[in-house]
């Protein structure tokens, strides 16, 4: 039973002249529980608005995803009590501390008030958070801002965690603190679903790996597999092969005409 | 309403508002210490200046006649000799006047020189002396009694020539009432000759009275202002600077309604105005009363501080601030940066300084169109209370169609607010979700929708009902008449072309279907029995809260002039075109657009009292709203317009057919019934029976259907 799975899932943004751009343009996947899903792809190419949709964030204009047993579209609310969700540029309250901002999302979730402070109290002992978590957030270093954003987005307990370009124009310290995160919840058994553009990172952690261009999904699948559809190595090869391809078919199209 | 979500985003928005310095500056600081050195210090420096200018050195310029020498002009003689009369006739009278004026007007004589120049009026227009003088100086008549001619040249456009010819005619009228008393005295007529009517005014106003003018004349607009003022800085914080610094996002991600997002910024935007117009009264209060209120205003003895009537104005105050912070957060709800809200935001203070502006002009008064225009109505019901004057008919006007413009301003901001190319995407996008080409077709308007086309159609309608008032040469049938013509131009054109422009269907969006026979039926027993209810509702409320003579005069002249119309006229103004156009809006439009988004009795209740405000007499408040929920009833359980129309038209037709044909009100034993008067008990309890048998029938047949 996957745990996450979507189902010709479209999003389409009316533009200024007067038509519409399919951001995601149908795409179907299945996430299994307790796996990392990476999702790759140039900028553009629909990741975001595909994890917003997954997240509740935005509703897909067609095609539907479940979460967990919920339906995105019908039910938003249910699906982000099941989640959470995590930006790399995600703003902090600059004039709250750690400590405040994780007692105002954890009663934002709903949850009770003992459960609150337990709940606060081990994330800020397992992110190792004490000295800072005091601390006004406008006051604190990148790496004290991430584990806080991390914190924040585990503080309902969620199953599924979505992390939007976790690592993006991270310094080689907060991003081993973020990568080091990622594989500490695999283990605990949370399914993680995340979008990047760093090739070895995608990698290197993920079990399966979907990759995106112009809101579609170009191949899917794991490392394994898609050495063998493409007979490249290396994913950025794969990467290149397959990006190539539809950029020659875009070309082609463009420079015959 | 307000659950465990609400209060926590409240009260972290607040306490992160209160962290920030910036609010508190513009909050507490600014009102407490800069208020009074604001206020102090210029009514001062207005005081200092024109002391200064009243003690000026002055030149007055003299015509050169040049067959004098420089040194001997008659001219210069003559005026100096005048002012040296003035200062022996001061002197003389030193012991009926104070000090003060005694010295103040020797200084003011000592300090004007006089100086001989080519031409009078071009000296005094270049600036080379501050006025000019023009005698006619005959020396051989100078002791035959004749009217001397002088004229004083001065720039009216500047302020020191306008004060120095203040002070020259000054001492001319002083020297031309001590000549009038010389030759009353030679010729022995006794001095009241001068004055043979005496007339002195007293002034019977209260202290609190008089200040409370003066007060009233800029204490309200300042107040609304600062109210409006205070609610600017949070509501973009809360908006705007949010989405800019990247902390929207993790908000939406959390299980929370947009609406209960917008609910509590909006309420802290509200909190945060409150508190504003709170320390910008309590300072203003304490500076006019610790600073001296009567030598600020510069008026005598009788003048107080209505201090008392201050906290009565902050109360009147929460829905004027609940309407601009959601009107605030509204427009911030658009912008993406904390300068582009800025920018959103000048045009809504310019709307609101214009009418705010307008009642801040003496004699503009409360009546009329005036109650409903927003910022108006706040700036000059203050202005009463600070008169003393509390008419609680005029408060609950302005009350309510506050409440009803506040009400949809909140709305629309969360409706904005939860609007995913406003949270994510760029303002092209923006725009391209409100242009009709990516609409999909509805069958209910959006509640939204519905409430705009209402606030806005609600000053609209009023102004049509004034503009048209009897007096201007129509008299009031006609005004009547024209008031019913335009009704469906208003009530029912606009919205259809509104709801064909959004693509809702009209057909479902006003319940243009039929109805089961049943509500039909529960219908006619409404209509027929509803106006004997109605009748004892009006005879309640004037119990309670009497109504004035006049308004129900004005109900009888009305009536008479219908009188030789025959029948068909009055039934067509009075119960087929209000019945129809009413119920296509309140019931079709406004309740269709409830119907989705709010709850039956929020949305039937919401509805009736915003039918109620619309009948601007308020005479009826309570009838209007009561057939309101029945209507709104019939209406929301039957999903039809057919049957409430058909209720209103009979309950309408019904009192007009009592009142014109003599032959009805005789059968039924009403016909001598004054409006005030109760009916008699039979019909009382056959009337209500009928209406609560339609109730009951609209009710059952929910049970039948739920079953």
């Amino acid at each position: 039973m996957p745990i996450i799975s979507a189902n010709q899932l479209r999003k389409s943004f009316p533009t200024p002249n007067g038509t519409l751009k399919h951001a995601v343009d149908g795409i179907s996947f299945e996430i299994e529980a307790g796996t990392i899903y990476g999702l790759l792809g140039p900028n553009g190419a629909g990741k975001t608005t595909t994890l917003r949709m997954l997240g509740g964030l935005i509703a897909p204009t067609s095609g539907e995803a479940i979460i967990d047993g919920n339906n995105v579209g019908e039910n938003p609310f249910a699906v982000k009590h099941s989640i959470g969700f995590l930006t790399a540029n995600t703003g902090l309250y600059q004039r709250l501390s750690p400590r405040e901002i994780l007692h105002y999302f954890a009663r934002l979730y709903g949850m009770e008030p003992e459960r609150i402070k337990a709940r606060v109290e081990h994330l800020i002992d397992w992110l190792d958070m004490h000295s800072f978590a005091d601390l006004r957030c406008g006051a604190l270093s990148t790496g004290q801002k991430q584990r806080t954003s991390i914190a924040r987005a585990l503080i309902g307990d969620p199953i599924v965690l979505i992390m939007d370009e976790p690592t993006l124009g991270l310094d080689v310290l907060s991003n081993r603190i973020i990568l080091d995160f990622i594989r500490r919840e695999h283990v605990e058994g949370k399914t993680i679903i995340l979008s990047t553009h760093y090739l070895d990172e995608a990698e290197s952690l993920c079990d399966r790996i979907g990759l995106m261009h112009n809101g579609k999904l170009m191949a899917e699948g794991t490392m394994k597999e898609l050495q063998q559809t493409t007979g490249e190595e290396k994913l950025s090869a794969i990467f290149l092969k397959l990006f190539g391809e539809a950029q020659g078919e875009d070309q082609n199209g463009r420079l015959l005409a | 309403m307000l659950n465990r979500r609400i209060i926590t985003i409240y009260t972290k928005e607040l306490t992160e508002l209160l962290r920030d310095r910036r609010t508190l500056i513009a909050m507490i600081v600014v009102p407490i210490a800069l208020y009074p050195l604001l206020i102090i210090g210029s009514v001062h420096l207005l005081s200092i200046q024109d002391d200064e200018r009243k003690a000026e050195r002055m030149t007055i310029g003299i015509q050169y006649d040049p067959q004098y020498s420089e040194d001997n002009q008659p001219a210069v003689r003559y005026l100096s000799r005048q002012l040296q009369a003035a200062k022996e006739i001061i002197r003389e009278n030193r012991n009926n006047e104070s000090a003060d004026i005694v010295s103040n007007g020797l200084v003011s004589i000592d300090r004007m020189d006089v100086l001989a120049v080519d031409d009078v009026s071009h000296a005094v227009e270049a600036g080379a002396c501050h006025v000019g003088v023009l005698f006619e100086i005959d020396e051989s008549a100078r002791q035959r009694p004749a009217q001397h001619n002088v004229t004083i040249k001065y720039d009216k456009a500047e302020l020191r020539s306008e004060s120095a010819a203040a002070r020259l005619r000054d001492v001319f009228d002083m020297l031309s009432r001590n000549l009038t008393e010389e030759i009353l005295h030679r010729e022995r007529l006794p001095l009241w000759i001068l004055d043979p009517i005496h007339v002195s005014t007293e002034n019977v106003a209260t202290p609190q009275k008089v200040g409370g003018m003066v007060l009233g004349s800029i204490v309200p607009l300042v107040l609304v202002l600062m109210t409006i003022t205070g609610a600017i800085y949070p509501a973009i914080d809360l908006t705007a600077g949010e989405r800019e610094r990247g902390t929207l996002e993790t908000l939406i991600v959390c299980p929370v309604p947009p609406v209960e997002l917008m609910t509590g910024k909006y309420l802290v935007v509200a909190t945060v105005a409150m508190m504003g117009a709170a320390l910008n009264l309590i300072s203003m209060g304490a500076t006019l009363h610790f600073g001296g209120f009567t030598d600020m205003i510069g008026a005598s003895g009788d003048t107080e501080l209505p201090l008392e009537v201050l906290p009565v104005i902050l109360i009147v105050l929460v829905p004027f601030a609940m309407l601009f912070s959601a009107i605030m957060v509204a427009v911030c709800s658009y912008a993406r940066t904390f300068k582009e809200a800025q920018n959103y935001i000048m045009p809504v203070i310019l709307a609101a300084l214009i009418p705010g502006g307008v009642a801040a002009m003496p004699g503009t008064e409360i009546s009329g169109i005036n109650a409903y225009v927003p910022v108006m109505n706040m700036v000059l019901l203050a202005r009463e209370m600070l008169l003393g004057h509390f008419e609680w008919l005029t408060i609950l006007k302005v009350m309510l169609s506050t409440c009803v413009y506040a009400g949809s301003a909140v709305m629309v901001a969360s409706r904005v607010f939860s609007t995913e190319s406003a949270i994510f995407a760029d303002s092209a996008s923006l725009k391209a979700s409100f242009s009709r080409k990516f609409m999909q077709s509805a069958r209910y308007p959006t509640s939204t929708l519905a409430l705009i086309t209402t606030a806005i159609l609600f000053p609209v309608w009023m102004f049509v009902q004034f503009s048209i008032q009897p007096g201007k040469g129509e008299s009031a049938l006609q005004t009547f008449q024209m008031t019913a013509w335009l009704m469906p131009i208003a009530l029912v054109v606009i919205p259809i072309l509104l709801l064909a422009y959004f693509k809702v269907r009209i057909g479902s969006a006003l319940g243009l279907n039929s109805a089961k026979p049943r509500y039909i039926v529960a219908a006619i027993l409404i209509g027929i029995g509803g106006w004997i209810p109605a009748h004892e509702i009006f005879v309640l409320q004037h119990a309670i809260s009497p109504i004035p003579k006049a308004i129900l005069e004005s109900n009888d002249t009305l009536m008479n002039a219908f009188k030789n119309q025959g029948i068909w006229l009055p039934l067509l103004l009075i119960a087929v075109i209000p019945a129809i156009c009413e119920e296509l809006f309140f019931r079709g439009f406004l309740l269709g657009g409830l119907r989705k988004t709010t709850k039956k009795w929020p949305a039937i209740v919401i509805v009736a009292s915003v039918f109620a405000v619309f009948h601007i007499i308020l005479i009826k408040f309570a009838i209007t709203a009561t057939l309101g929920v029945v209507l709104g009833y019939l209406c929301w359980q039957s999903r039809s317009i057919i049957p409430a129309i058909l209720a209103h038209m009979l309950h309408n037709g019904i009192a007009v057919l009592i009142a014109f044909i003599p032959a009805i009100s005789n059968k039924l034993g009403v016909s001598d019934l004054g409006p005030i008067d109760h009916l008699p008990i039979h019909i009382i309890a056959i009337g209500s029976a009928t209406v609560i048998a339609g109730i009951v029938l609209v009710a059952s047949s929910r049970a039948q259907s739920t079953r």
